[in-house]
């Protein structure tokens, strides 16, 4: 999920500031691990991997189109066997590089490798050490993540943690930003449980309800301003009055102030390849409807022009629709921006008609 | 720091507390959307009782948003008590402000 327009102040001390148009990319599903939270499904099951040559092609030609990070994902990133030669080569290109594991392999040599390149580290933690095993499915898996993240600090490489707070994990989130910061975490991402993949299958007791969201809601606030700039504390959650105030937060623009070229190239902030090389804009699981192109495809020349041509109105309406539905249901004030613009994606039949 | 674990521990004991329905934390959520709108930066949630909050913020002299802001949510009867405090004797400027919104 991508973490743009969250309600969040960039802290300069952190280190996580700047303006990235970022390429999200999942390699493989292929993981060590099997969670229940887990929205992509990944497993060990998974064998295959997107062929490096036309992912390190795409990346260029991307680069040359402005985006300037890209953020590995999975899948397990490490269980990709050519995750070293697509971080170096975008490393060689000037972007920023960024990577989102379980924190479990980071002991071996092939991770010492890709990790010369790398730039920030999120590391996935579930809150307590027996909640953390039970999510992973795995005894001893927290402590085995704590040796991956002594292996950062010992190397200086800057990390994060991201957290999927569930109804239950709530309740842990002094914990876990306290324990964020003993361990010299820069960043703490809180993301909602989604309702996809296994999760919708494993985690149907633990989604969030409403007033639960207040409770973040309240809980970050005062975490945000315990730990001001020593933690940077991102919440994909926010309130309906805050994205009415501030309509970019789920349109990427202000209708008020930008033409639709303007409104369209901002919501291309943020590309997703997924493990089948399809490129998507905004989001991991948005409709296939909005399909940019694919890595395989032989030529990329005019790919990003041709799909805002053709598809990008209904982008658009995509997003001021969600926007609509947020700021016009007053029963729901605390809203997962990010996954209810996927959910009108795959719902709204009608929308390539309007 | 024992100070600050009584709070941590007083303010997770309200939350979790059965007692505390979803419109009373509707109404603090809003409260502090509302500050924070106003330029306010918030310092501490206090969930005195079910039914008031009060909100430890920072911000400027006169305070951000101007004396409107307040005196609207006083018309409107949330806010029941306010104040501000200097944060030192020199920095007239930088105050330490407390509201204590009543549902
Ligand atoms: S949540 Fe992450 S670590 Fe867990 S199975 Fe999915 S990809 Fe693997």
């Amino acid at each position: 999920m991508n973490s743009l327009g969250s309600d969040h102040e960039i802290c300069e001390a952190t280190g996580i500031s700047g303006s990235f148009r970022t390429i999200q990319i999942h390699p493989t599903l292929r993981c060590n691990l099997l969670c229940k939270h887990c929205y992509s499904s990944s497993s060990p099951v998974f064998k295959t991997g997107l062929e490096s040559e036309r992912l390190l092609r795409f990346i260029q030609y991307a680069e040359r189109k402005g985006f300037n990070a890209i953020s590995l994902s999975g899948g397990e990133p490490l269980m990709y066997r050519e995750l070293d030669k697509v971080v170096q080569f975008a490393k060689s290109l000037g972007m920023r590089t960024g990577m989102v594991s379980n924190g479990m392999l980071l002991g071996s040599e092939f991770a010492g490798k890709v990790l010369e390149s790398v730039d920030i580290v999120a590391i996935s933690i579930d809150g307590e050490p027996e909640w953390h095993d039970y999510m992973r499915g795995q005894k001893g898996a927290f402590q085995h993540t704590l040796r991956g993240i002594e292996i950062l600090r010992n190397l200086h490489k800057p990390f994060g943690f991201i957290h999927t707070i569930t109804s239950k994990s709530w309740e842990s989130l002094i914990w876990l930003a306290d324990f964020a910061v003993s361990q010299g975490a820069r960043l703490l991402h809180l993301h909602p449980v989604e309702n996809s993949g296994r999760a919708s299958t494993e985690m149907s007791d633990y989604m969030l309800n409403d007033t639960i969201r207040y409770k973040i809601f309240i809980l970050t606030e005062y975490l945000r301003n315990k730990y001001s700039c020593r933690l940077e504390i991102q919440l994909d959650l926010s309130h309906r009055d805050y994205i009415k105030e501030n309509p970019e937060v789920v349109r990427f623009y202000n209708p008020d102030n930008s033409s639709l070229a303007d409104r369209l190239e901002k919501s291309m902030n943020n590309i997703v390849v997924d493990e089948k090389g399809d490129i998507y804009p905004i989001s991991y699981g948005i409709s296939s409807k909005f399909r940019i192109g694919s890595i395989y495809q032989r030529s990329f020349e005019g790919m990003f022009e041709r799909f805002l041509e053709e598809k990008g109105r209904y982008l658009d309406t995509l997003l001021s629709r969600t926007y609509d539905m947020i700021v016009h249901d007053e029963s729901v004030d605390m809203v997962s921006w990010g996954e209810m613009i996927v959910e009108q994606s795959l719902q709204s039949s009608d929308l390539m008609t309007v | 720091m024992e100070d600050l674990k009584n709070f941590e521990d007083a303010l997770m004991k309200r939350l979790t507390s059965s007692r505390l329905g979803k419109d009373d934390l509707k109404k603090v959520s809003s409260a502090l959307v509302s500050l924070k709108k106003e330029g306010f930066k918030i310092d501490g949630v206090e969930l005195k009782d079910l039914s008031s909050v009060i909100l430890h913020t920072r911000g400027i002299f006169p305070p951000p948003g101007g004396w409107d802001f307040i005196r609207k949510q006083m018309d409107a009867g949330k806010l029941k008590r306010f104040e501000g405090f200097p944060l030192g004797l020199l920095q007239l400027e930088d105050v330490r402000y407390q509201f204590e919104f009543e549902f």
